[in-house]
């Protein structure tokens, strides 16, 4: 773990989100934006379209495993 | 880490000493961290694998659709896209990674390859293996020989063949990418063999003569598609059908471990949901959030220690501990604990609350409080427990406006790097 320094009232604010959540602290709320605000970058800059099974593949193997049958 | 399809807790003897049915899995228990009451974060596969390889529960979006399976899987899918995966953790540290994954659902179509630099879908349409590698069963490669030169596919001979997923038709394969990995490796292997319709190799079945296994599939089936009760032989050949599938799990971890043994590595085994044979009315896994549907086998093998540990630990917590694993310190079997762990089903409908002795759930339409310890969650007991019940629910209404402020995050971060990359 590496402490980062945000601004009294940034911290502020966040104590207020955290307020009835599951997160415990404001350090905990902003590992969970700072993570998926850099996932997505990455994802973006990697982003692949490719994709190998077909859509037709997946329903067979799906339905013959009783999951479309509600 | 291995991950099995559907198989119960109370069917592993390092869980319930009346059960002999999995020696190799018990072995190997006994020797590492056994969690006697492990919960799964939902009771499907949709449900608790991308939770369990994220961390984070899924939330709901306006444009998602559980309407057809198209939009399930896009679902999972931006699951995975919004959260890191264990796998890409671990690819971070320098690991090695490889999965073999032979559930559907955890394919490329649904960004499972993200962190993997080796990934094999084990599948009858895989762009990875042939359908040999389905099973290593002689008749069913002459079925596949034979049904596939007849025109039309008349049986439905190409739907079916998921049915046959066994791993010895693919273990050579999980034998190869172990002696091929480099060091430190990560391998995933998710195997079907304990999922309905519960074929099972002739080898490992110690209950079932053919035509009751085939018998008992026909009559899973039809309880599936009618209201008709099964009769007590349907459903006992359905359950010994089920015993010999977890015998044959057994088997493939006898295998991989001793495959593996010369590269000593830490194994962390676990279910991803249970099955019910009849309880509640239910057989296979519904969208129920009950024992038999939540309650999953898991231990961790090699890493130092030895521990049985009764507290409850949600598989939630894997993304945690696998981390932790490759830190040069004991691992903290108790610090994965939790006192309350919640499960959800996938279309976030219905919501359990979890301690070692209740479990509130909380539906649309009712909210039920359960006593874990007698009378197999058959009675909602909330009007007799009103406190126990209120404490339960704001825990599970503190769940709610958690996964709502993480969907207003997430969305607004969704926007926020779209537009970015518009500009």
């Amino acid at each position: 773990m590496t402490d980062l320094t945000l601004s009294d009232d940034l911290v502020n604010r966040i104590e207020k989100r955290v307020e009835q959540t599951e997160f415990e602290t404001a350090d905990e709320y902003a590992e969970f934006v700072l993570s998926g605000v850099v996932t997505r970058v990455e994802r973006e800059a990697e982003r692949s379209s490719e994709s190998s099974t077909s859509r037709e593949g997946v329903q067979e193997r799906l339905e013959s495993l009783g999951y479309l049958e509600e | 880490m291995v991950t099995v399809d559907s198989l119960r807790a109370d069917h592993c003897g390092f869980v319930n000493g009346g059960s002999d049915l999995t020696p190799a899995i018990d072995r190997l228990a006994d020797e590492g961290v056994s969690y006697t009451q492990a919960v799964a974060p939902g009771p499907r596969t949709p449900s608790s694998v991308p939770v369990f390889f994220t961390g984070e529960f899924m939330t709901d979006d306006e444009s998602w659709t559980m309407a057809d399976w198209q939009g399930r899987q896009a679902r999972i899918g931006e699951h995975m896209q919004r959260f890191t995966h264990l796998s890409e953790q671990l690819q971070r540290q320098g690991y090695e990674t490889a999965a073999f994954t032979a559930n559907p659902w955890t394919t490329r179509e649904s960004s499972f390859d993200l962190g993997f630099d080796e990934f094999t879908e084990i599948s009858a349409d895989s762009p990875d293996v042939s359908a040999k590698h389905l099973s290593d069963s002689t008749l069913f490669k002459l079925a596949d020989t034979g049904i596939v030169t007849l025109p039309g596919d008349p049986f439905g001979w190409s739907s079916k063949k998921e049915w046959f997923t066994q791993w010895p038709g693919s273990f050579d394969l999980v034998e190869e990418a172990i002696s091929e990995l480099p060091e430190p490796f990560f391998l995933w292997v998710f195997i079907l063999d304990s999922h309905q319709p519960y074929i099972t190799p002739r080898r490992y079945r110690e209950e079932s003569a053919a035509w009751e296994m085939y018998y008992a599939i026909l009559r899973y089936w039809h309880g599936e598609s009618s209201d008709d009760q099964l009769s007590d032989r349907a459903e006992g050949l359905i359950s010994q059908a089920y015993r010999d599938a977890v015998r044959s799990v057994d088997g493939f971890v006898d295998r991989l471990s001793e495959a593996i043994s010369p590269y000593e590595p830490i194994t962390v085994f676990h279910s991803d949901h249970g099955e019910a044979l009849g309880e509640h009315g239910n057989f296979g896994h519904e969208q129920t959030l009950y024992e038999e549907n939540l309650r999953v086998p898991m231990f961790v093998h090699n890493a130092g220690i030895e521990e049985q540990v009764h507290e409850q630990v949600s598989l939630r917590s894997l993304p945690e501990m696998l981390i932790d694993l490759t830190q040069p310190v004991e691992l903290d079997p108790m610090s994965y604990t939790q006192p309350v762990t919640i499960s959800k089903t996938e279309n976030n409908n219905k919501i359990s609350v979890r301690t070692d002795s209740w479990k509130y759930i909380y539906t649309e339409d009712e909210e039920l409080l359960i006593s874990l310890d007698s009378d197999g969650e058959n009675h909602n007991i909330i009007v007799e427990y009103p406190d126990v019940a209120k404490l339960l629910s704001q825990v599970a209404k503190q769940h709610r406006v958690t996964q709502t402020e993480k969907d207003i995050i997430s969305t607004a971060v969704i926007e926020l790097i779209s537009e970015e990359a518009q500009l």
